[in-house]
């Protein structure tokens, strides 16, 4: 085993990724126009200054700002129906279910503060090298349990294959099933180990996958603060099978 | 989409996952990990032409990535408390590591000093020579080779099929 293979083992599977590429590429494109047409503009004036004759071709810099892609645009109304599509399904599946307010999913310590019944995320684009599409993660609580609680929904990119569908070896506990509409459910359990100063506590995570016919893939994971899980498989797959978390 | 900007995006989507990996290593958090790949993305951007000229473009933007990295950790939200020791809890229990393993490997990285985790990242993760991590991180190549040599023995147990870290496994 190499140590870069040692150390993707330890990092395991990165949830959806925040880094919107076409955003960046389109916001930094654009800042990069308007200092070319900035620097034409002063040529232009210091060249009338001078007396040279320079042409500055029209649009070459002062045009107007470029159009958002497609992409972007649909991305304006996409996340928020999802945002009510996610809210609903865990509304109906887990009623009891609550949001710790200015919880971060990486700091443990804030995961005890109040709670809130309106989830403080927001779905964000995520472009992973082999699926795209859409995520929304927190910190949710139930009762006395605390939990990092992810959703995504999302596609393969052409040329690229899903993962091993079915159960694998070294999950505590795995089970798949067919949903109702043929959907591919697979439900597996792990448990973690956290480090609290020199004591090591016992944490479980769970992760139901929905495969659709479609190729839609929608994933809900969480990962308790203790031994106990934050949702029964059967309320995580009702919220994956949920046919208003889709693609638009 | 202007071709510099197809090109742009053809590398960056390429490489996408193993930067957000290498962030995540480094600092150990998804957010932040996310935040650290779009400064880093944004700098390339803007410094496209000059990155391509360079003899390794994947060295080039993993150093822009860490230097990145330990910039965010001087400023004051940023901080972390860090320490040299590196807790060894090796005991002969064998078999494939556990998610457990895996929570105490991040945590022993995440338990070196800043600029010894990055040597780490860099030369073990990411492969890169001792030359390229020394002139990423602005040292010799005589500090790269000490600083990786410590953790390198904490990394060997773990390495070791017989060997894996104590986690009370299921067995």
């Amino acid at each position: 085993m190499t140590y870069r293979q040692i150390f993707d083992e330890a990092i395991g599977d990165a949830p959806p990724t925040a880094v919107d590429v076409d955003g960046l590429v389109a916001r930094e494109g654009r800042r990069r126009r308007r200092r070319v047409g900035a620097y034409a503009s002063a040529t232009a004036v210091l060249a009338l200054a001078l007396g040279v004759g320079v042409v500055v071709q029209p649009g070459a810099s002062g045009g107007p700002a470029p159009t958002r892609p497609a992409a972007s645009a649909t991305a304006r109304s996409e996340p928020e129906r999802l945002q009510a599509a996610f809210q609903a399904a865990f509304n109906r599946e887990a009623p009891d279910l609550r949001w710790v307010q200015g919880g971060s999913t990486g700091d443990h310590k804030t995961w005890d503060g109040p709670v809130t019944e309106t989830p403080p995320w927001t779905v964000k684009p995520f472009q992973w090298e082999s699926m795209t599409g859409w995520f929304a993660v927190g910190v949710a609580a139930r009762g006395e349990v605390r939990s990092y609680l992810n959703i995504d929904v999302g596609r393969m990119r052409p040329g690229h294959t899903p993962g091993p569908g079915e159960c694998t070896p070294g999950r505590v506990k795995c089970r798949s099933f067919t949903g109702p509409e043929g959907e591919l459910v697979v439900a597996s359990d792990f448990e973690g180990r956290r480090l609290v100063g020199p004591v090591t506590e016992r944490t479980v995570l769970r992760s139901v996958t929905v495969q659709r016919a479609d190729g839609t893939h929608v994933t809900v994971q969480t990962h308790s603060s203790t031994d106990r899980h934050l949702m029964t498989v059967e309320e995580m797959a009702a919220v994956a099978l949920d046919p208003e978390i889709r693609l638009g | 989409m202007t071709g510099r900007d197809e090109e742009f995006r053809d590398y960056v989507t390429a490489r996408l996952e193993p930067l957000r990996r290498t962030a995540y290593l480094l600092c150990r958090d998804w957010h932040t990990a996310d935040d650290l790949v779009s400064i880093t993305l944004s700098k390339l951007y803007r410094n496209w032409r000059r990155a391509l000229g360079a003899d390794n473009l994947d060295a080039y933007v993993r150093g822009m990535l860490t230097n990145a990295w330990l910039d965010e950790r001087r400023r004051p939200w940023r901080r972390e408390r860090s320490t040299d020791e590196v807790p060894d809890r090796a005991d002969l229990a064998a078999g494939e590591p556990s998610v457990g393993e895996r929570e105490m490997l991040l945590e022993m990285l995440g338990r070196l000093a800043p600029r010894r985790r990055a040597v780490v990242v860099l030369r073990f993760y990411c492969d890169l020579s001792v030359e390229e991590t020394a002139k990423i991180l602005g040292v010799s190549t005589g500090t790269v080779k000490s600083q990786a040599a410590r953790a390198l023995e904490t990394l060997r147990l773990l390495a070791s099929p017989h060997s894996a870290v104590e986690s009370g496994r299921q067995r």
